[in-house]
């Protein structure tokens, strides 16, 4: 997965030698809450399955996100690529004076795709837009369970995969000063969810008790804080 | 800078990987939990094991979960149940050293506090019970300790017994040489008890011994000899009237004393000592030449072997040096010298006085003695000693027993010797040419030859008298000239001239004793009814003996009385059987085994 990051940036290196349109390029640090239906309900099982009075004490929270989005500005709209990285997870625990239980889930995500923002209002210094973005999601779901009895642990960790497709609709409002911009964007992610398996056995897939196969999703609100730069300017 | 913020945006976000927290913990009752207990089906607190011991398991675990059980005999680990609820375990005692050792059993299960441990087969909790387990591969023996005389008695003590398991000693004993082996005694059931006191020991070789038993096993034997050479023989006392005394120590342990008894061999029982006087502690015998003999004290009890000898000291002794098996013997007619001739062909002279030996003549020529010695007499005069073997006659000079003469026969004959006077002695061959003559062996010419005679003949002493058994007639025979003086009728057995008195004749005639006071007038006579059979007679001084046909008894006969003076009983052996001969001179009797018997 870092791997798909770093190409990515590497491409986006050329837009900043775009001619004639305004550039920017958006840090967007934020929060992201999924859904995760399908895997809060695995977690579940487990907690029933453990046979000891456990807990959810984590059940992927909203955790911050990170987008990154070089925008090519044009009068009414703006085109980009937007990029962003989202990781949340859970926990089932359980401990006593003998040892420890914990069954993690943690889930990461790479979207990227491509960003139509419309603006809406132009103010001098501010822009509100609507934007639309269509990532392509690409999931890691580290399934990792530690147990630690009488002083001796055990730790079995193992990963799954998914690739599915989103759209996210978002509203944004902005602020120039000079080159930085700051802004505040939220929008809502509809994810279609998809399989996760085994990296390296295609067909294993990662199951809950009634054996029906798992599926990420990671429909959910997101609230960005933006933090653009205007890369380029043509008067 | 722009590049840099986008760079350093770029690397925050790409290493920021969620990671769960919170934990929660929960507090979990360890004294929660359920008893266990574990015990052994029909076990006491100390449990004996004298064998393979099957041991069972009772468990009550409550809703625990048993998971396996460790026995353990102190720190050996000997076995492990596992939670396939086994319950059943063996101990042999023969894997473990003897004495007490600690059984332990070590119940494992689960905790039962629902625990994560608990649940994960990760906690467990232990219940462990303890017995005394005494290992006993008995018996074995005891160490025997000490064994002396005490009052009489005789003690001895043993190691105390400490094995777990005991029941009694037992005590034996056995005398040496006495009964068939060890002889119980008693049993002793208290173990402190260590001490015991021989009522039964008299003396002798005796070995004491302890065994330990328990329930129907018996350890090997714990022994302990005691040696009391008591009483002891001392030497022989010679006393004066040929009598010998025998003393000994007396013995020490009155306690089962019988009786001490004597016995000297080739005696009857009638040369006996008996005596159940502790303190009687010598005997007197009549004392006796020939060969050596042996004389044997025994000490012997009242109780445990009451028909056996305990046991028995003994000594040999021999008075003067005879040969054990003589053959023949013949006195000189002055009654001071008598000869001996023995198996091996010696012939010895002996002073009768004292009964030392004044020469002896050995036969060089084996041939001469081996078996068939027939007669030995000695010359009127004393000068002259001869006997005769199967095949001729030897003739030695008898004042130094020098060799004179041989005379063959010619041919293998049986024949007697009357030696007479001077060179002169009567041959009675009674063989295959069977002759008498007599015959002068100094000028080797025959005075008188009989002829064919298939009986024998016999001349008196004085050589004026002969018998001749082929016509039941006596002669006289006066300057080579032989004159029937009377003829005998009747069946004889034996017959003889009195050495003293050659007019008297004595024989054995129709089952009778018959003596012919003169053989010149026969009706003077004395015949004397006998029930026994008669003996041989050699020599007749004043009364005469024979045996018994079962040759158990000699009989001294007063011949002109016709009295039984004395009834010898004779002791077998060998020689005896052979030539029965037994000797009249005095008042003693000489057999042929050489004993000498004092004639009341």
């Amino acid at each position: 997965m870092k791997k798909i990051t770093f190409l990515t940036f590497i491409l986006m290196l050329p837009s900043l030698y775009l001619i004639g349109q305004n550039f920017e390029f958006y840090i967007c640090p934020g929060i992201c809450h999924s859904n995760m239906t399908e895997l809060k309900g695995f977690q579940s099982d487990r907690l029933r399955a453990m046979g000891v009075p456990g807990e959810i004490t984590d059940n992927f929270p909203a955790t911050l996100c990170f987008t990154g989005e070089p925008r090519l500005k044009f009068n009414k709209f703006s085109v980009g690529i937007q990029y962003s990285y989202a990781s949340t997870g859970s926990r089932v625990s359980y401990s006593d004076y003998s040892g420890v239980l914990n069954l993690d889930l943690i889930s990461s995500s790479h979207k990227i795709g491509p960003s139509l923002a419309f603006s809406a209002y132009n103010f001098p210094h501010m822009n509100i837009n609507l934007d639309i973005n269509t990532p392509l999601i690409f999931t890691k779901v580290t399934k990792k369970d530690y147990k630690e009895i009488n002083g001796e642990s055990t730790s079995i960790k193992s990963d799954y995969y998914s690739r599915s497709i989103g759209i996210q609709p978002a509203a944004e409002i902005t602020y120039s000063l000079s080159f930085i911009i700051i802004g505040l964007r939220a929008g809502y992610l509809l994810d279609t969810g998809a399989a996760l398996y085994e990296k390296h056995n295609r067909g294993v897939y990662l199951r809950n008790m009634t054996s029906s196969i798992v599926h990420s999703n990671w429909t959910g609100y997101k609230i960005d804080f933006i933090l653009g730069f205007l890369l380029s300017k043509y008067k | 800078m722009r590049y840099f913020l986008f760079l350093l945006g770029t690397l925050f976000f790409v290493s920021c990987e969620y990671e769960p927290k919170d934990n929660i913990y929960k507090e979990v009752d360890k004294n929660g939990r359920q008893v266990v207990t574990i015990n052994l089906a029909d076990a006491k607190d100390t449990i004996i094991l004298d064998g393979t011991t099957y041991f069972k398991l009772d468990y009550n675990l409550g809703s625990l979960n048993y998971w396996y059980a460790l026995i353990y005999v102190d720190s050996l680990l000997i076995d492990s149940l596992n939670y396939d609820h086994s319950e059943f375990f063996t101990i042999d005692p023969k894997d473990f050293d003897y004495g007490y050792k600690t059984l332990k059993v070590k119940a494992v299960t689960n905790s039962g506090t629902n625990s994560l441990a608990d649940l994960n087969s990760a906690e467990s909790m232990t219940t462990t019970k303890k017995w005394v387990l005494g290992i006993d591969n008995y018996p074995i023996a005891t160490h025997m300790l000490d064994v002396k005389a005490v009052d009489g008695k005789i003690k001895f003590t043993w190691n105390k017994y400490t094995r777990l398991k005991f029941e009694s000693y037992l005590i034996y004993s056995n005398t040496v040489g006495v009964g068939d082996g060890m002889v119980y005694l008693k049993e002793i059931p208290n173990r402190g008890d260590t001490v015991f006191t021989d009522d039964y020991y008299v003396g002798g070789n005796t070995v004491f011994g302890v065994c330990i038993k328990v329930k129907e096993q018996y350890s090997p034997m714990a022994e302990i000899v005691y040696l009391d050479s008591t009483p002891g023989l001392y030497p022989l006392q010679v006393l004066a009237d040929n009598k010998i005394k025998l003393t000994w120590s007396k013995c020490r342990y009155p306690g089962n004393f019988n009786k001490y008894s004597l016995s000297r061999s080739y005696f009857n029982n009638a040369d006996y000592f008996e005596s159940s006087d502790i303190n009687d502690t010598s005997a007197v015998f009549d004392n006796f030449f020939g060969q050596e003999y042996f004389l044997s004290l025994v000490v012997s009890s009242k109780e445990h072997f009451p028909n056996w000898d305990l046991y028995s000291k003994e000594l040999t002794y021999s008075w003067g040096e005879r040969s054990n098996n003589f053959r023949l013997l013949a006195f000189s007619n002055d009654s001071n010298i008598y000869y001996l001739l023995n198996d091996w062909g010696q012939l010895q002279k002996i002073n009768r006085a004292d009964e030392t030996i004044i020469k002896t003549w050995e036969n060089g020529n084996q041939n001469d003695w081996s078996g068939d010695m027939i007669h030995l007499d000695v010359s009127a005069d004393n000068k002259y000693v001869g006997y005769s073997i199967a095949t001729g006659l030897y003739i030695l000079n008898a004042p130094d027993l020098s060799f004179r003469k041989y005379i063959s026969y010619g041919s293998y004959m049986f024949g007697s010797i009357n030696m007479l006077d001077q060179n002169l002695c009567l041959i009675n061959s009674d063989c295959q040419t069977p002759t008498t003559f007599l015959y002068d062996f100094v000028s080797e010419d025959t005075i008188i030859n009989t002829g064919f005679r298939n009986k024998g003949m016999i001349v008196s002493k004085d050589g004026t008298f002969i018998f001749d058994m082929n016509d039941s007639s006596v002669y006289q025979l006066d300057n080579k000239t032989l004159t029937k003086i009377s003829t005998i009728d009747g069946s004889f057995s034996w017959y003889n001239f009195n050495p003293i008195n050659s007019t008297q004749l004595i024989c054995w005639k129709d089952n009778k004793l018959t003596v012919f006071n003169d053989i010149h007038n026969l009706a003077n006579q004395n015949v004397y009814d006998f029930p026994y059979l008669p003996g041989n007679i050699d020599q007749i001084t004043g009364r005469l003996g024979g045996y018994t046909e079962l040759e158990t008894e000699y009989a001294i006969i007063d011949i002109n009385s016709g009295q039984i003076l004395k009834k010898i009983p004779i002791r077998t052996c060998n020689c005896l059987a052979w030539l029965p001969h037994y000797y009249l001179f005095a008042n003693c009797i000489y057999s042929a085994s050489g004993f000498k018997l004092r004639v009341e």
